[in-house]
């Protein structure tokens, strides 16, 4: 199977700090690639630079063979890669099924103008994405909550918006950032119930985690990163084995 | 019955609304009406681009000179038909309204609000002293009212008018609230970033929002020149630029009506204070400016969003989601 996305010698420096160093990282379509590391080792830098909120100092990102690295970042996650954010990022003004739609606004070919007038084409297009957006949060499990304020739902179901929200722009790559990160048992126990239903669609995801438990469960293969650069991929079992990475990442937790 | 309570107050209200030029034939009344429905206009446009889409403009005035002068000298030293006078008004407010939106790109609140400030700095002092252009602080004559069938628009017939306009005005901002424009804009305005993740332009968004408030405050500025006849750079200071964003925020800033109630209060309280209270001339601003604080104090969200929101509770109507029809809220549920 082809490779969806090629990272290659890519760097991101904050003033002297090197965040990513030279990352070479493949993700293989319809696998789920995991992104370990202790805090601070430039894992969200990395999930930050292929979305596109902020650019390479060196390096590149292919997509599908197309440099993206210095697209900005609608653009990106209009070619089909979406993403979570590690700390909940969600639109709390609006409600949840309008959160998901906002996704579908790429999906709309209705003008300003048509918008203006009220054309029939406006009206018919913003009924079928509402009907789409209620069936992206069916696979949440959300379609109940649909006309509740993000603010009132409990964290694990703002965790599921945010995945609703993402796949409702039918990405060919999914990034999460920390999904699992603080949730209860049974909020966990429901995130990997929609990983199940991921993997099951085959959606080709990056899974940045720290729950070890998690990441056995969810990848295909995995990559490594201590102080920006990578020391270890392959499948979890070798990699958990790793000398480098028990002293680098897994050691510190024994 | 609770159906029938909302139409007769909606019908006892556009009633009043449309045959307010029968009651009084007061020109006062009329000419302070007229004022509140241009600024509504300016107002209205303001409510989209700050309440919306989450950009401040502090130099919202600067778009009104810039459409009412525009009309002015088409008018005047061109010799243009008044139509074109302000089209010509609303498209050059809007042209510069798009170059301001640039800023936003990168600026956020406090910093964006002083590179507004300075916009309509530039504007004002661009009136007073490109004396051959605008006149200076002589100011621009003789430009020429509206008229129909040759005769001059009375203040009456200015009222229907600017009713027409407020109407297709709000008309425009319901189609746009309530679709996938208006989601981007609440997007962009709650957070942009994850807006962007969903492959909302950003940019494009503030843009369109910069753009359309600008082309709001130009038509009402053209539209002005014409009701009144002469302009002076006096009514374009940076005093006149808050007051229309008291207006908005006094209003409700997300609230359709928010420019419609901030409008017209704030265009009838100073008014109001300065008839009623003799001998209190001088402080008749002040209690106005007191006036607006309490409102901000006790009524944060604005007087439409309490207006509303008390309306909704007499036709026992549930309050639906931002951008999405009431109607489709029902049958969520």
């Amino acid at each position: 199977m082809a490779n969806i996305l090629e990272t290659k010698a890519l760097t991101k420096r904050f003033g002297g700090i090197v965040a990513n160093h030279g990352i070479n990282l493949a993700i293989e379509q319809g696998k789920t690639t995991g992104l370990i590391g202790p805090n601070g080792s430039g894992k969200t830098t990395f999930i930050n630079q292929i979305s596109g909120i902020f650019p390479p100092t060196s390096g590149s990102i292919l997509f599908r063979g197309e440099d993206i690295s210095r697209k900005p970042a609608c653009e990106i996650a209009s070619m089909g890669i979406a993403r979570t954010f590690q700390r909940i990022q969600l639109f709390n003004h609006l409600n949840v099924v309008e959160n998901v739609l906002v996704s579908r606004c790429k999906f709309m070919s209705a003008s300003a103008l048509d918008v203006a007038l009220g054309t029939a084409k406006v009206r018919h297009e913003e009924k079928d994405q509402f009907d789409k957006a209620v069936e992206f949060l069916g696979i949440v499990g959300l379609d109940g909550d649909a006309w509740k304020l993000p603010s009132s739902l409990p964290y694990g179901k703002r965790r599921a918006l945010e995945i609703a929200r993402a796949l409702a722009l039918e990405p060919s790559l999914l990034l999460l950032d920390e999904p699992a990160a603080g949730m209860t048992k049974e909020e966990f126990v429901q995130i990997l119930g929609i990983m199940d239903i991921l993997k099951e669609r085959k959606v080709t995801m990056l899974l940045v985690e720290h729950t070890m438990e998690f990441i056995r469960r969810a990848v295909d293969w995995v990559y490594v990163l201590n102080f920006g650069e990578v020391i270890a991929q392959g499948p979890f079992e070798e990699v958990e084995k790793d000398k480098a990475v028990i002293t680098a990442y897994l050691g510190d937790e024994e | 019955m609770r159906r029938n309570l909302k139409r007769i107050v909606y019908g006892a209200f556009f009633g009043l609304i449309l045959v307010l030029p029968l009651l009084s034939r007061n020109e006062y009344v009329l000419f302070v009406m007229n004022k509140a429905l241009l600024n509504i206009i300016v107002a209205s446009g303001l409510v989209f681009l700050t309440g919306f889409a989450g950009q401040i403009s502090l130099g919202q005035v600067g778009f009104v000179a810039i459409g009412a002068y525009t009309s002015g000298l088409v008018t005047t030293r061109l010799g243009m038909p008044i139509p074109i006078g302000i089209v010509a008004g609303i498209a050059l407010s809007v042209i510069v309204g798009l170059v301001v939106a640039i800023p936003s790109f990168k600026l956020k609140a406090f910093f964006l609000s002083l590179v507004t400030i300075a916009f309509g700095q530039i504007i004002y002092l661009l009136l007073v002293n490109l004396t051959a252009v605008t006149g200076g602080s002589q100011g621009l004559f003789n430009i020429p009212p509206m008229k129909l069938s040759g005769t001059p628009f009375t203040n009456t017939l200015y009222y229907y008018l600017f009713l027409v306009l407020v109407a297709l005005v709000i008309l425009l901002m319901y189609r746009l609230k309530y679709s996938y424009i208006g989601r981007q804009m609440f997007a962009v305005n709650d957070d942009d970033v994850a807006a962007e993740a969903c492959a909302i332009n950003s940019r494009k968004t503030k843009v369109f929002a910069f753009g359309l408030s600008a082309g709001l405050a130009g038509l009402s500025g053209a539209l002005t020149a014409h009701m009144v006849g002469f302009l002076t750079p006096d009514p374009f200071t940076f005093f006149d630029s808050a007051n229309f964003v008291a207006m908005a925020v006094v209003g409700g800033l997300r609230q359709l009506s928010g420019g419609v109630v901030g409008g017209f209060a704030l265009t009838w309280l100073p008014e109001l204070l300065r008839l009623k209270i003799s001998g209190f001339e001088n402080y008749y601003l002040l209690v106005n400016s007191v006036i607006v604080l309490l409102v901000l104090v006790f009524l944060p969200s604005g007087l439409g969003a309490s207006l509303s929101k008390g309306l909704s509770r007499l036709w026992g109507e549930k309050q639906g989601a931002v951008t999405l029809h009431n109607s489709k809220s029902k049958e969520g549920e």
